[in-house]
């Protein structure tokens, strides 16, 4: 009767993922902790137990991995179990999400970039896109934050401090 | 207003290509070399940076950062280092046997022993059998007496798995046909304070060590062919009936793919470090036994302990035949 | 090493020769430009400017290392407060609370009440230095493996009060970053664990990434979202903290100095660890804990002052044995040893005049920085007003810079990233951070005394509570674990972190 139950709730969910309160919330992200933890249990079979020692390399691994498994579900069962809902989760709204995918989508291109374009060039050309996608009245304040910012990292890191940076095809 | 700022950011460019222009690179080194240590901020690898860092810096022109990447008795430090970019600015200390032990045993170490490519091999350093100075065992006869009647409750403490300790404590055990317990530490430099603190009995550690804690510890026997100067009082292992020489071999390396120009460079460089009097003074009084081996002869040396470890690691049964 | 008055008095008038004082201004100011970098922490920059002291005569140049450590130290915390970006591992207790109050608008007295609770600290633990050093040295070496894993245990206890009612939330946050922890080679055996056999995963995944993504990135996720003008809004009226405030943390600052100093004796008990047993005491022993999380002051302190008192306890091994514990010591140690000075335990015996002029300057240091640091508060406590369009990237910048210098490599700064949006989703569905970052800093000297010590035993887990000190670590964990569960039991509510996470 319980399984048949959690099944249904895991199907439903799945077809209309409506994560908004606090409950509903914890069910799924027990579950998917549950996961992880079955996911460590099953790559730490892997792990080579050649050596001398009376603590395995695989001990640690099995601890966690059944942890996870073990509160993931707890937390599932224990919120599935509740009477009240719980606070609301304060999911962005469209606006909201398109903004933080927007800005994490510049960072990633900063950090794919920065071995190509080197730092002081990804550096300029993130500032700009970035400081500018904030607030686009302000572009030529994002243009000069950007070349300030890019000419300092490459005398100060590059020239002046000798850090490993990429200096990029400009610079090389 | 906009023109302005269209012409500055022209300007700006072309000054910025213009100073680029200016500082060509001349040849290898043009900047900072980073120096990587495997172990513990204390042991040898890391003394000897310290003894070769100004030197170096003298000789290359260019600053040394010396940098620790702990783990794994040193594979954590070796495996990274075969990904680096093997520009020449990124070397690391290395050492034998561990590197030919730890592929072998290990199965997969993360890199393999001719992976790193040799630059220099600086110096040696025997096996040493320490104990506190106030413990009950005068002689290398009475700890072995000991370690008879008690089966795997004596613990010997070192730097690494499979590495130079770890390897002469289970020689001793089999040439003496006693169990003793070996226990890994991050390096030589954390084993120290465990047997400060009486937390284990012994360290089969370096000849560096008997002379740096002279005071606080007593040496029961070095695995080296005949006694080192330095440590005049301290009977080989040899001696005493046990036919142990072993010990660590240190050098430098560099990632796979590493031009031979840069190389060649380096290897000059230390060789000229390694052949400085300062240097050397400093070396024997530590206890360090200074090498000279150059990027062929360390391969050769590399090769050589390789098919001779693997035989004994056979025949000690640490690796199936 | 035994105290001696005289030398004393000679090691000061050594510091405070003229010269002396600008090498260590010098080393202060720099520290601190570096310390404000994340992933660039003391070790890195003594490490780089190194060079520079060697120009100077010995003295000279161990004191500016001295205070380019000190500096470093203190300019962590500043981005800790002031942006969310813990410069390394041991601002992070540092950045859940002065986050908070600067976004309060009191990122004034947060600064200041971290330099004032750095320098109680540090100045008390360099007169412990001075005076007892030779029987801190023997305490030192009292830690053996076994006493190292009941320690790491406790620590990991601490988890049960770091997530307040969110119990089950916290033990996962926690289960994670020891999974993330986990990840690359064993530090016993070098057996690679789920690396997947790629190389780049074999090196495992550092912690200073985990941490600028969990609080720096994350942060600048949910202020871009909610399109937040400015980190905060209030104006910077009074960046001093009021007498109420300081009196308030009169006996966290002594508290957090003994718990910084004693554990910091223990080699290899880093900054880290300390920082965050400190702020959980101060939790523990104060009559509103629910404050700790949202702004207390205390929580600030706490860190800060168990931070600075770490670092000077790292000198006793230092100095008594001439064994460096810390990387950043070993530094230091071969900054001295350009000059021809022998390491070992008789590197100080045979020059003592050198050590009393380096704990000296440890004192000069203290108020150095203090001075140096009180009149730049306000300067630093502006920083959250700047408008958040052009704060939010350049915070991306020092984050990415930071973490693309741990190995010059693009996979740390990709992880920082993942941990962001990690960090990110856990805020949002209420996990506490605080227990990952604690769990990633202690895994794996856990487990390495772990192995040790069942070497040591035989494999009897007995060991742990048959000596007397790892005995008593033991039953402290379990005793906070026991209480934490039996609390969890009583009430039926939603895992909600009752305090707001971060």
């Amino acid at each position: 009767m319980l399984r048949t139950v959690r099944l249904r709730l895991l199907v439903r969910g799945i077809s209309e993922v409506d994560v908004k309160t606090q409950r509903v919330a914890d069910i799924y992200t027990g579950w998917f902790v549950a996961l992880v933890g079955v996911f460590v249990l099953i790559s730490s079979t892997w792990i080579s137990e050649a050596g001398i020692h009376r603590l395995s390399p695989r001990t640690f691994p099995h601890v966690v991995g059944f942890l996870l498994v073990a509160c993931g579900i707890g937390l599932a069962l224990k919120s599935w179990s509740l009477r009240t809902e719980g606070p609301t989760i304060a999911w962005p709204d469209g606006v909201g999400v398109r903004t933080i995918t927007i800005t994490l989508i510049c960072v990633a291109g900063y950090i794919a970039l920065m071995d190509l374009l080197g730092l002081p060039l990804a550096t300029f050309a993130y500032l700009a896109i970035a400081t500018w996608y904030l607030n686009r009245s302000r572009w030529l304040m994002a243009l000069m934050i950007g070349l300030i910012t890019g000419a300092v990292s490459y005398y100060l890191f590059i020239r002046v401090l000798g850090l490993s940076f990429p200096a990029g095809v400009l610079f090389e | 207003m906009r023109r302005f700022a269209g012409g500055s950011l022209v300007f700006l460019t072309v000054l910025c290509l213009a100073w680029a222009g200016a500082a060509s690179a001349a040849g290898f080194p043009t900047k900072r070399i980073t120096y990587n240590i495997c172990f513990n901020p204390g042991g040898e690898s890391d003394i000897t940076a310290r003894f070769q860092e100004q030197p170096l810096k003298k000789i290359l022109g260019v600053d040394i950062s010396v940098n620790y990447k702990i783990g794994g008795g040193g594979a954590l430090c070796w495996a990274e280092l075969v990904t680096t970019k093997p520009d020449g600015y990124t070397i690391a200390g290395h050492n034998l046997p561990h590197i030919a032990l730890q592929p072998l045993e290990m199965g997969n170490a993360g890199y393999k022993t001719l992976d790193l490519k040799n630059i220099y091999m600086f110096e040696s350093t025997p096996n040493l059998l320490l104990v506190r100075s106030d413990s009950p065992y005068k002689t290398l006869k009475d700890f072995v007496e000991y370690a008879k009647k008690t089966p795997g409750a004596v613990t010997v403490g070192g730097s690494g798995t499979s590495s130079a300790n770890d390897l002469g404590t289970t020689m001793l055990n089999k040439a003496a046909g006693i169990q003793l317990t070996y226990v890994p530490f991050g390096g030589t430099g954390s084993a120290i304070p465990a047997l400060l603190g009486g937390h284990v009995t012994a360290l089969m550690t370096y000849s560096t060590m008997g002379t740096q804690y002279a005071g606080k510890f007593r040496a029961l026997a070095i695995a080296s062919e005949t006694r080192m100067d330095v440590l005049g009082d301290v009977p080989t292992f040899k001696e005493q009936g046990y036919d142990i020489v072993e010990g660590a071999y240190r050098g430098v390396a560099a990632p796979p793919g590493t031009p031979d120009e840069a190389i060649k460079v380096l290897a000059d460089a230390f060789d000229k470090v390694m052949k400085d009097p300062e240097v050397k003074k400093k070396m024997d009084q530590n206890g360090f036994k200074t090498e000279f081996m150059g990027p062929e002869a360390s391969l050769a040396l590399v090769k050589k302990k390789m098919v001779e470890y693997e035989v004994i690691m056979k025949d000690l049964g640490r690796i199936k035949k | 090493m035994g105290f001696s008055f005289s030398y004393l008095m000679q090691g000061f008038a050594t510091a405070l020769s003229v010269q002396n004082l600008f090498w260590a201004l010098v080393g202060c100011f720099i520290g601190t430009l570096v310390g404000v970098l994340p992933g660039i922490g003391p070790v890195s920059g003594i490490a780089i400017l190194l060079p520079l002291t060697t120009v100077l005569p010995p003295t000279s140049a161990i004191i500016m290392m001295a205070a380019i450590y000190y500096g470093a130290m203190y300019g962590g915390s500043t981005t800790a407060i002031v942006v969310n970006i813990p410069g390394e591992a041991s601002s992070v207790p540092t950045a859940i609370d002065g986050y908070e109050m600067a976004k309060q608008g009191r990122a004034g007295p947060a600064l200041a009440i971290s330099a004032i609770s750095s320098f109680v600290a540090g100045t008390l633990s360099v007169i412990a230095l001075t005076l007892f050093a030779p029987m801190l040295a023997e305490f030192a070496v009292v830690f053996g493996p076994p006493e190292y894993f009941a320690l790491m245990f406790m620590g990991l206890s601490l988890v049960i009060s770091l997530s307040g009612r969110a119990l089950l939330k916290g033990v996962i946050s926690m289960a994670l970053g020891l999974a993330a922890a986990l990840i690359g080679q064993d530090p016993l055996t070098g057996a690679a664990r789920l690396t997947f056999g790629t190389v780049t995963l074999n090196a495992g995944v550092d912690f200073i990434s985990v941490i600028v993504g969990l609080f720096a990135i994350s942060e600048v996720m949910i202020n871009v979202e909610q399109q937040i003008t400015a980190i905060s809004e209030m104006k910077i009226s009074n960046w001093m903290p009021t007498w109420a405030d300081i009196k308030q943390c009169g006996w966290t600052m002594i508290r957090c100095t003994g718990v910084g100093f004693f554990l910091g004796l223990l080699p290899g008990c880093a900054p880290s660890v300390t920082t965050f047993v400190a702020y959980d005491l101060e939790k523990r022993l104060s009559k509103h804990p629910e404050r700790f999380g949202k702004g207390a002051i205390e929580g600030v302190a706490a860190p800060e002052g168990a931070n600075n008192a770490t670092s000077t306890a790292g000198f006793v091994p230092l100095f008594s044995f001439g064994l460096p514990t810390a990387p950043s010591m070993a530094v230091m140690l071969g900054g001295l040893m350009m000059y021809g000075l022998q390491p070992g335990p008789m590197l100080f015996a045979q020059n003592p005049q050198f050590v009393w002029a380096v704990i000296a300057s440890m004192y000069i240091g203290n108020v150095m920085l203090l001075i140096l640091n009180l009149p730049l508060v306000g300067m630093w406590a502006k920083i959250v007003n700047i408008p958040f369009y052009v704060l939010g990237p350049m915070i991306v910048f020092c984050a990415v810079i930071g973490t693309y210098s741990i190995r010059f490599q693009a996979f740390d700064v990709w992880v920082m990233l993942l941990f962001g949006v990690i960090g990110y989703l856990m805020r949002k569905l209420g996990f506490p951070v605080a227990p990952m970052v604690l769990a990633s800093v202690l895994a794996q000297m856990l487990e390495t005394s772990l192995g040790q010590a069942l070497l040591i035993s035989q494999g009897s887990p007995l060991i742990f509570f048959t000596r007397p000190i790892s005995a008593v670590f033991m039953a402290l964990a379990f005793l906070s674990i026991g209480r934490g569960i039996w609390a969890q039991v009583r009430v039926k509510a939603p895992e909600v972190v009752i305090e707001d996470p971060d």
